[in-house]
């Protein structure tokens, strides 16, 4: 963990949703610090996704308000939270199937000329990859360069939605590693996913969110010592 | 902050108004094409709509184009680069409210 404090550079807080009758999120927070990854576990259904859209303006939600920095927002629109540094990956595809990997990344240098291409560069392991559309490229492939556009933005804050999505374990390890290292660069990870090995591992804070709710379970150890958490997601880890 | 950070980048800027004008030929086509079949329709006059009809049309262009952008995944790609809906929606009205001038431009 890196120059980590204890204010939240992103907070999620007081989260109510409901679809139609039925209430999915019930006073549901998440927490993203500078230079720590935040993990958010929880079973299909539970609401992870609907939590980081809700906080990120992609849905609508009963109650909450998402902070970035200093400025509280009730009615977010992710494109006003990413003009103030955030990134949002999410949990489909993020690419243009227009265009090649290059030209988002020319958009890109367009938008932040801050943007750093290299770190798009360090993660797929063909720079050729780069002039092919996403449609040409692996599941994996394309997860791998989604992620490397995200970091090649040079986020302040990063929320990736199941960023290990159809991974194998080494190449999942690979994007594990790099979200480690932004976090250590000083962005504020926030992640969510089902690789409880690889995801453990680089969480400096573990959130689980059941029932509609979040839990705040502290670290990774500390985590892995909550019986509930052990009992009812791990199992068998 | 300055209106480039509002409308999309290139390369997706000339991307979304070639698909603007696309939609607004299309849409000038089938108007055309109710014009052939009932000369009554619009005075008979397929070129010259009227200033509503335009601003009716590039309404029309604009909230297709958004949907199109949805329906290709691209609102989320677009908002991490700054990009809000009514950027895309301004950028699409653009072309065709260009292009209905230009009907203006052509004598009867």
């Amino acid at each position: 963990m890196v120059g980590t404090d204890l204010t939240p550079r992103l907070a999620i807080e007081s989260v109510w949703k409901q679809f139609g009758r039925r209430p999915v999120l019930r006073n549901a927070s998440v927490w993203a610090y500078a230079g720590a990854v935040t993990v958010l576990f929880g079973r299909n259904g539970e609401g992870k996704s609907t939590l980081l859209r809700c906080g990120l303006g992609l849905l609508r939600k009963e109650v909450g308000v998402t902070i970035l920095g200093n400025r509280r927002h009730h009615h977010p629109s992710l494109a006003g939270l990413a003009r103030d540094g955030l990134f949002f990956l999410p949990d489909r595809d993020l690419f243009s199937p227009q265009l090649p990997v290059r030209a988002h990344l020319r958009a890109l240098l367009a938008r932040f000329p801050e943007a750093v291409p290299a770190r798009l560069e360090a993660l797929v392991q063909d720079p050729a990859m780069l002039d092919r559309h996403a449609w040409q490229l692996s599941g994996g492939e394309r997860r791998r360069a989604e992620v490397g556009f995200a970091g090649a933005r040079g986020p302040v804050v990063l929320v990736a939605d199941e960023p290990l999505r159809g991974l194998a374990p080494l190449d999942g390890q690979a994007v594990a590693d790099y979200l480690r290292t932004l976090a250590a660069e000083g962005c504020a990870v926030l992640v969510t996913g089902h690789e409880a090995r690889a995801l453990l591992d680089i969480a400096d804070h573990v959130v689980w969110m059941t029932g509609g709710t979040t839990h705040h379970l502290g670290t990774r150890d500390a985590a892995l010592a909550h019986d509930q958490f052990r009992e009812n997601y791990l199992r068998h880890f | 902050m300055r209106l480039r950070t509002f409308i999309p980048p290139a390369p997706f800027r000339g991307l979304l108004v070639q698909r603007a004008a696309v939609l607004w030929l299309l849409g000038r086509l089938i108007v055309a094409f109710f014009v052939l079949l009932s000369p009554e329709f619009l005075a008979g006059d397929a070129l010259h709509l009227g200033l509503p009809a335009s601003l009716a049309l590039a309404g029309l262009i604009a909230a297709l184009t958004l949907l199109d952008v949805f329906r290709r995944h691209e609102t989320i790609l677009l908002a991490n680069l700054g990009v809000s809906r009514f950027g895309i929606a301004g950028l699409a009205a653009a072309p065709a409210l260009a292009l209905e001038a230009l009907t203006w431009l052509v004598p009867i």
